[in-house]
C-alpha cells in the first residue's frame, strides 16, 4: 500500500503543470498547501502537515507517523493595465487573465517517534506568469509579452526533536528552473513588429540549506523560524531565437532580415544568472481553546539578491541588463484555525499584508508588482486517515502608476507609462493521508 | 445543527468563492504625466538639415568635421552619451579619408575623400576604391536613424520628401543612401519609383519616429546657395522661388511639430536657424580680394563686366591656368557674381529668412510645439575679418605658418563650410537658444579649443612665400569640388 501511495505521489508530481506565476510579493509563491493558503500562509510556527517541509521542517517532530500529503493550487491572475493620457493620442490598455495555472505542493513526510524525522518535499515557490493579451498590439510587448518563470524546490530535510518542546530541522533545497521571455523588436521608423525574441532555458541544479526551528515553551504557545537560503540560478549555453516576425514583401521585412544576418542568425546562445532571495519567517501560533488558535508571521525577503538579469550573449551585440534593483521586503500573515468539530471539520481563515520589493522604475509588463492584500479561508474535513482540504485566497494588489514627479519612472520609451492593478484567486485542494 | 448540515454548508460556501471569484476593473487612465522640462529636455536630441548639420568639412563628411557637428557640440555639452557607436547621440561617421563631393580621378572606380593643404595648395587628399567604400562608414549598419540625420546637399523639400539618391533633389545625392540607409530602414520596392512614401526614412519620417524632446532644424541653404555658387542665379532654376520655399518650409515645420506632438504627446522643443548672406562666406570673394590674390586685375576682364561684384572660390584656378591667359580669355561668368546676381540672391535670402522666423514663431505660438530661431545670418555676418577669411589668404599674413592661420579662420577649405573652430561658434549660438527655451544652463564649447587641422595629418613640406608663388593653388579636381554639394 505504501509504495502504491508513494507512487501516486511521484506520478503526481511529475504530471502537475507546475507554470508558476507572481502571488506574493516580487515573484514568490507563498502558497506550498491548501491549509496554509487558508491560514494566510501563517504557519510557520504551526507546521503540523506535509506542507512542513516548506514552512517549517522542524514542524516533522511534532508530528506522528508516515504520512502524504498532496496540493494542487488553481491559481488565476489577472492584470490591467491603462496607459497615462497623452494629448495627442487614445491611450492604450492591456490584460492579462483566463489562464489557471497549477502551483504543486507534493510531501512525504514521517515521524517514527524517536529523536528523528524526516520529510521530502516538492513545491514551487518562485514563480512568474504573464502573458499579455493580444501580443502583437500590446503596448509593451518591446519589453514582454510573455513572461514565463517556474522554480521548483525539491527539499530532503531532518528534523531532531532536540527536547521535547524544541526541535531544529535542517535540509537541502535543490532548485530546478526554467524561464522563458518573449518579445517583439519593432521596426526603427515603420514601428510594426519585425522581430520576435525568445529566450528559454534551463537553469543548472542549485543546491543551498535551509533549516527551521519550533519551540512550544507553553502549553498552546508555539514558536517557529524557517529560512530558505537565497540562490542564483546559472543558466548556461541556453537559447535565444529571433525570429524575423514578418514576410518577404512585407515593409520592413529586409530590415529585420538584415539584422538577423548582421547578428548571425535566428539561433543565439547565452549565460545568465537569475537570482532568487532568502525567506526568513518568524512565526508565533497559540491555541486559545481547543477549538480557536492564532497565528501571526513575520516574513523576510531578501530581494535586495535580485539587482539585474544580465543576459551575456556569445554574440556581443545582444548583450542586455534588465535591472530590477529590488529590496528587502515583508510580509504580515495572520491566520485563524477554529476546530468546528474535532477530528472532522475545521475551518480556517487568514490575511496577508505584502509590501513589495519593487522600486516604481522596475514596474513593467514583466511584472508589474505592487503592494498586496491578501483574504484567505478554507475548511479541512477529516475522517479516518484522510485529510481534505479546500481553500481560496484573494489576491489584491493595489493599484500602481509608474510615473514619478510628472514623468516616467523609467526613462526607456519601450517601458508603457501607465497604471497597473492585479488579482488573483488562488483556490487550494489539498488531500492528506497518514498511515 | 448536525455534522453533515455543517460540513454542506462550508463546502456550499467555498464553492460560492469558486465560482465567484475576484475580479479587477480597469484602472483609470491616469494624467499625471507632465510634460518634460529643464534639462529633461536634453535626453531625447535629433539634428536635421543639410552639410551644415552634418558636419561637412572640407568639402567632405568625414570624422575629422563630424566630430564637431554642431549637434554633436550641442549634445555633448547637454551631457549625452556622443561616443561613436550606439549612443545617446550617434552619426553616420565617416573614417579617413571621408567621402567627398570632388570627381575622382577614376569616375566609377574611385570616390574622392576631403580635400587638405598639402603644402603648397589644396587638394584631394586621398581616394578611396568603390568597393571598400562601405567600411569608411563607421556605423553603417545601426539599426535606428541615426540622431544626426542632416544630409550634405538636401534642400528643405528633401528634408521632407527624399530617402535616397534618386529622390533627392538633384537625382543623385548619394549622401542619402549612406545616412537615410532605405535599405536597412526602408520599404523598397521592385519598381523603382512606385515606393509608398510612408515606408520610407526620409529625414523627416526618421526624426518622427526617433520621437525626440529636442530637435534642431536648419534648412534651407541648399534652395539658394546652389544658383548662386553657380555664377548664374535664377529663380525658378537653381534657386528654389520664395513662395515654393514659404509653403514647403511652413509644411515641414508644422508637420514636424504636429508629428512629434503626436508620436510623444508633448511639444517639442524645436530651434531652427535661418540663411547666412553670401557675403559672409569666403567662397564668394569681393572682385578685389580675387584681384589681390592674382596679383592684380585680371588683364582681359570678366564676361560680365562692368557689373561685376563677387568672384567664386574655383576663379582662383582657373586664373592660374595659363591657357586662359595664352588665349587672353575674360573669367567666364559662371566664376561671377553680378551686382544684380548678388542683389536677387540677397533678397531671395532675405525673403526665406523672414518665412524662416514667421513659421517658427507661429509653430511656437500654435502650441504644438516649443520653437525658437538662432540668427545664423546675423552670427556669420559679426564674425571677425580674420574669421571670415579663407585659410589660404591668411598664410602669407603669418608668415606661412599652418596651425596660426589655421586657428585664425571659422572656415574650411571649401570656404562655405565651417571648420572646427567655426562649428563651435555655431554650437553655442544653439546652446544659447536651447537654454533659453528650457531655462536651464548649458556651458558653452571652448571654441578655441577645437583644433582644425587643414593638412589631416598628412606630411606636407612647409609653405612658403616662394613654394606657393605668391598666390594659392588649388588644383582643379579640388575647386571642381569645392560648389559641387550645392548642385
Amino acid at each position: 500500500m505504501r509504495k502504491r501511495i508513494t507512487g501516486t505521489l511521484l506520478v503526481a508530481v511529475l504530471l502537475t503543470v507546475w507554470t508558476g506565476l507572481s502571488l506574493a510579493s516580487g515573484f514568490n509563491i507563498y502558497e506550498a498547501g491548501a491549509r496554509a493558503t487558508a491560514l494566510g500562509g501563517a504557519f510557520t510556527a504551526t507546521a503540523d502537515d506535509g506542507s512542513a517541509m516548506f514552512y517549517n521542517a522542524a514542524g516533522l517532530s511534532f508530528q506522528n507517523g508516515p504520512g502524504i500529503d498532496l496540493n494542487l493550487m488553481p491559481v488565476g491572475p489577472r492584470f490591467e493595465f491603462s496607459e497615462a493620457q497623452t494629448p495627442g493620442r487614445d491611450p492604450a490598455t492591456g490584460t492579462v487573465g483566463g489562464t489557471y495555472y497549477m502551483v504543486p505542493g507534493a510531501y512525504y513526510t514521517n515521524n517514527p517517534g524517536g529523536l528523528v524525522a524526516y520529510g521530502l518535499g516538492v513545491y514551487a515557490p518562485f514563480g512568474l506568469g504573464v502573458k499579455w493579451d493580444d501580443p502583437t498590439t500590446w503596448i509593451g510587448r518591446q519589453v514582454s509579452y510573455d513572461a514565463n518563470i517556474q522554480t521548483v524546490y525539491i527539499t530532503p530535510a531532518v528534523s531532531f526533536k532536540v527536547t521535547s518542546n524544541l526541535a531544529l530541522a535542517i535540509g537541502v533545497d535543490v532548485a530546478t528552473q526554467s524561464l522563458s521571455l518573449e518579445k517583439f523588436t519593432l521596426h526603427p521608423t515603420l514601428g510594426v513588429n519585425a522581430l520576435d525574441t525568445e529566450i528559454s532555458g534551463h537553469a543548472e541544479l542549485n543546491i543551498t540549506p535551509t533549516a527551521g526551528l519550533m519551540y512550544k515553551p507553553i502549553e498552546g504557545l508555539s514558536l517557529g523560524v524557517m529560512y530558505h537560503h537565497k540562490k542564483t540560478m546559472k543558466y548556461r549555453d541556453q537559447e535565444a531565437d529571433l525570429k524575423n516576425a514578418l514576410s518577404d514583401g512585407q515593409a520592413g521585412y529586409d530590415w529585420s532580415s538584415q539584422l538577423l544576418a548582421g547578428l548571425g542568425g535566428s539561433k543565439q546562445n547565452l549565460d545568465a544568472d537569475f537570482k532568487l532571495p532568502y525567506i526568513l519567517s518568524f512565526g508565533a501560533a497559540y491555541r486559545f481553546t481547543e477549538y480557536l488558535a492564532f497565528e501571526f508571521d513575520y516574513v523576510r525577503f531578501g530581494w535586495g539578491h535580485f539587482d539585474a538579469l544580465t543576459m551575456d550573449f556569445k554574440n556581443d551585440a545582444l548583450d542586455q541588463t534588465i535591472n530590477f534593483n529590488y529590496e528587502n521586503s515583508y510580509q504580515l500573515r495572520f491566520g485563524a484555525d477554529v476546530t468546528v468539530m474535532p477530528e472532522k471539520l475545521k475551518i480556517m481563515g487568514g490575511y496577508v499584508h505584502d509590501k513589495t520589493p519593487q522600486p516604481l522604475h522596475s514596474v513593467s509588463p514583466l511584472l508589474p508588482d505592487s503592494d498586496r492584500n491578501d483574504y484567505s479561508i478554507g475548511a479541512q474535513f477529516m475522517t479516518g486517515k484522510w485529510e481534505f482540504t479546500l481553500s481560496y485566497m484573494a489576491v489584491i494588489g493595489e493599484a500602481r502608476t509608474n510615473i514619478e514627479d510628472g514623468r516616467p519612472a523609467n526613462p526607456d520609451p519601450a517601458y508603457p507609462v501607465g497604471t497597473y492593478k492585479s488579482v488573483a484567486n488562488v483556490f487550494g485542494i489539498g488531500v492528506g493521508y497518514n498511515f | 445543527m448536525n455534522t453533515t448540515k455543517q460540513i454542506k454548508i462550508t463546502l456550499a460556501i467555498l464553492l460560492a468563492l469558486l465560482a465567484a471569484g475576484c475580479t479587477v476593473d480597469a484602472p483609470e487612465h491616469p494624467t499625471e504625466l507632465v510634460a518634460p522640462s529643464g534639462e529633461q529636455i536634453f535626453a531625447n536630441y535629433v539634428a536635421i538639415g543639410n552639410s551644415l548639420t552634418a558636419g561637412y568639412m572640407d568639402s567632405g563628411l568625414i570624422m575629422n568635421g563630424q566630430a564637431t557637428s554642431y549637434p554633436r557640440l550641442i549634445a555633448q555639452q547637454m551631457g549625452l552619451d556622443v561616443s561613436v557607436g550606439d549612443s545617446d547621440f550617434s552619426q553616420p561617421y565617416i573614417d579617413f579619408p571621408g567621402i567627398g563631393t570632388t570627381e575622382s580621378s577614376v569616375p566609377g572606380t574611385f570616390v574622392s575623400g576631403v580635400l587638405h593643404f598639402d603644402g603648397t595648395g589644396i587638394s584631394v587628399v586621398e581616394e578611396t576604391h568603390l568597393n571598400v567604400l562601405q567600411d569608411l562608414m563607421l556605423l553603417r549598419t545601426l539599426p535606428t536613424p541615426y540622431h544626426n540625420l542632416g544630409v550634405p546637399g538636401a534642400t528643405v523639400h528633401d528634408v521632407m520628401n527624399a530617402y535616397n539618391a534618386r529622390t533627392s533633389t538633384p537625382g543623385d545625392n548619394s549622401y542619402f543612401d549612406f545616412i537615410n540607409r532605405v535599405t536597412l530602414l526602408g520599404n523598397l520596392v521592385d519598381v523603382p519609383g512606385d515606393e509608398d512614401p510612408n515606408e520610407q526614412p526620409t529625414m523627416f519620417r526618421s526624426a518622427i519616429a526617433k520621437g525626440p524632446s529636442l530637435l534642431t532644424c536648419w534648412a534651407g541653404n541648399n534652395d539658394v546657395l546652389g544658383g548662386a555658387a553657380d555664377g548664374n542665379p535664377v529663380v525658378g532654376e537653381n534657386i528654389t522661388p520664395p513662395s515654393v520655399f514659404a509653403t514647403e518650409y511652413q509644411t515641414l515645420l508644422q508637420s514636424l511639430a504636429g508629428g512629434l506632438f503626436q508620436r510623444t504627446g508633448f511639444p517639442a522643443t524645436i530651434v531652427t536657424a535661418n540663411i547666412p548672406s553670401i557675403t559672409s562666406v569666403p567662397y564668394f570673394m569681393p572682385k578685389a580680394v580675387f584681384e589681390t590674390a592674382i596679383g592684380g586685375p585680371w588683364p582681359f576682364g570678366y564676361e560680365d563686366d562692368p557689373n561685376v561684384q563677387m568672384v567664386t572660390f574655383p576663379a582662383l584656378v582657373w586664373a592660374a591656368n595659363p591657357n586662359h591667359a595664352d588665349q587672353e580669355l575674360p573669367v567666364p561668368d559662371d566664376l561671377t557674381l553680378t551686382t544684380a546676381e548678388v542683389t536677387a540672391v540677397e533678397e531671395v535670402i532675405d525673403a526665406y529668412n523672414q518665412t524662416i522666423i514667421a513659421v517658427t514663431t507661429a509653430v511656437g505660438a500654435s502650441g504644438l510645439a516649443i520653437t525658437d530661431m538662432v540668427d545664423a545670418h546675423g552670427l556669420l555676418a559679426g564674425l571677425s575679418q580674420a574669421q571670415r577669411t579663407h585659410f589660404v589668404f591668411l598664410l602669407p599674413q603669418v608668415d606661412y605658418d599652418v596651425p596660426t592661420a589655421a586657428a585664425m579662420t571659422a572656415f574650411s577649405l571649401d570656404g562655405v563650410h565651417p571648420n572646427n573652430h567655426g562649428y563651435g561658434i555655431l554650437a553655442n549660438a544653439f546652446i544659447d537658444a536651447i537654454a533659453n527655451l528650457t531655462g536651464t544652463t548649458i556651458a558653452h564649447v571652448d571654441e578655441t579649443a577645437l583644433v582644425w587641422d587643414p593638412t589631416y595629418g598628412q606630411s606636407v613640406p612647409q609653405p612658403t612665400a616662394k613654394s606657393m608663388a605668391g598666390r594659392p593653388v588649388i588644383d582643379e579636381r579640388a575647386a571642381a569640388g569645392m560648389s559641387a554639394i550645392f548642385r
